[in-house]
């Protein structure tokens, strides 16, 4: 009797191998594209040895963002009632700006300001700085997401 | 057995030996599978984010006199705007200082002066617009001036400068902070949403060589600047109100 030899025929896992590798190849380059692009998160770290911690909020022209919960004020609720007397509100940026002034000279407020909060910004930081609090800011990019660690 | 179909069988059997195996190639592949899979894990840690040692500065109260670095289109330009308006204005300041009657006087010359007068500081040019007016009541001769107008717009030639060129040890920024005092000046950017870096790499450059520095949101600013020179009664003084227009008009 004469044997058959059995054979497999390994095309088609050739062609899956292929169009996973394909698909992986296409995910790699994107995520690599996002790590030297715009997109990469760019985290904050204090540098060195400062006497002041300051405590970073994000300024987009309608919100504001506080870091690091992320927590998410509307401008008009988070700047109602401020006034340099100590008036206040009790969203959470309000709370945020007395325990900073009760702070002392421990900690102050810096902002994140986003190309869409330039034309508003300095409103914002006229009645932050007329609640009598320290302040600091830098710009943004408007798509750059945006991270605070502390040391 | 005979000779033809022995060549017959030797020949299927080569036949056979000669298929293609895909087993070697089936191992590279599974290979490269699997250092893309390794790099795409890399990558995906890498991308989660970078950090950066960063300082916080806060807004310090400062006595030192403020110099503007314009920041659109991403480039950058310090801009003393102030001092040329200040500077073309001296004939007007001579003029305020002489007496009532004398003014009346020179008022025509002094029109004339203003409408002729052009002065730079390598980077700005300012040249003016002045008008005047005169009637008789009687036998008497009036005349006032109507508009002192100083018009402020870069040289021919001159424009901002990029983040990459500033690198240049004779770009016009570095030169032109050579010529300030870090003792008694820091630097004010005014950013536009598009300047971002270009901000940055002033700010860098400017912290190397020893200024402070502070940065504020600004809208584009269009040339030329008409700064229209206020006037008190018959006389002039620009000394605050220049400053005053450039703030509003810059800021």
């Amino acid at each position: 009797m004469r044997k058959t030899l059995a054979s497999f025929d390994l095309f088609p896992f050739l062609g899956i191998l292929m169009c996973l590798l394909a698909c992986l190849l296409l995910i790699m380059i994107t995520m690599v594209a996002m790590s030297v692009g715009p997109c990469i998160t760019e985290i904050w770290v204090v540098e060195g040895n400062s006497t002041k911690m300051p405590t970073m909020v994000e300024w987009n022209g309608t919100e504001i963002v506080i870091y690091p919960e992320k927590t998410i004020v509307p401008a008009n609720i988070a700047l109602e009632n401020l006034d340099e007397e100590g008036g206040t509100n009790d969203s959470a940026f309000g709370e945020l700006l007395v325990e900073v002034k009760e702070s002392g000279d421990e900690r102050y407020i810096y902002f994140a300001v986003r190309p869409s909060g330039f034309h508003n910004f300095t409103d914002v930081l006229a009645y932050v700085k007329n609640y009598g609090v320290s302040v600091g800011y830098e710009p943004v990019e408007q798509n750059r997401p945006l991270g605070y660690a502390e040391e | 057995m005979p000779r033809s179909d022995t060549l017959n069988v030797y020949r299927k059997r080569k036949y056979r030996q000669t298929g293609i195996n895909l087993d070697s190639l089936t191992d590279i592949l599974a290979n490269t599978v699997g250092i893309v899979i390794f790099l795409m894990i890399f990558a995906v840690i890498s991308a989660r984010g970078s950090f950066y040692a960063k300082s916080f500065p806060m807004l310090q109260d400062t006595s030192k006199e403020r110099v503007v670095v314009l920041c659109q289109a991403n480039t950058l330009m310090i801009i003393r705007a102030d001092i040329v308006i200040d500077q073309f204005l001296q004939p007007l300041y001579e003029f305020n200082q002489r007496s009532s009657g004398r003014r009346y006087s020179a008022i025509p010359d002094l029109i004339d002066e203003f409408n002729e007068r052009r002065m730079d500081d390598g980077v700005l040019e300012a040249t003016g617009e002045a008008e005047m007016s005169s009637w008789s009541i009687g036998w008497s001769y009036y005349r006032k001036i109507d508009r002192i107008t100083v018009i402020v717009q870069p040289l021919p030639g001159i424009s901002g400068e990029y983040p990459e060129d500033i690198q240049n040890e004779n770009s016009l920024f570095r030169r032109s902070l050579g010529v300030l005092d870090s003792n008694s000046q820091f630097l004010m950017f005014f950013v536009d949403t598009d300047s971002i870096d270009a901000f940055r790499a002033g700010r860098d450059i400017a912290q190397e060589l020893g200024f402070d520095t502070n940065w504020i949101p600004n809208p584009r600013l269009f040339w030329p600047l008409r700064y229209n020179v206020p006037f008190d009664g018959d006389s002039v003084d620009s000394g605050q109100s220049i400053t005053d227009f450039l703030f509003r008009t810059i800021q």
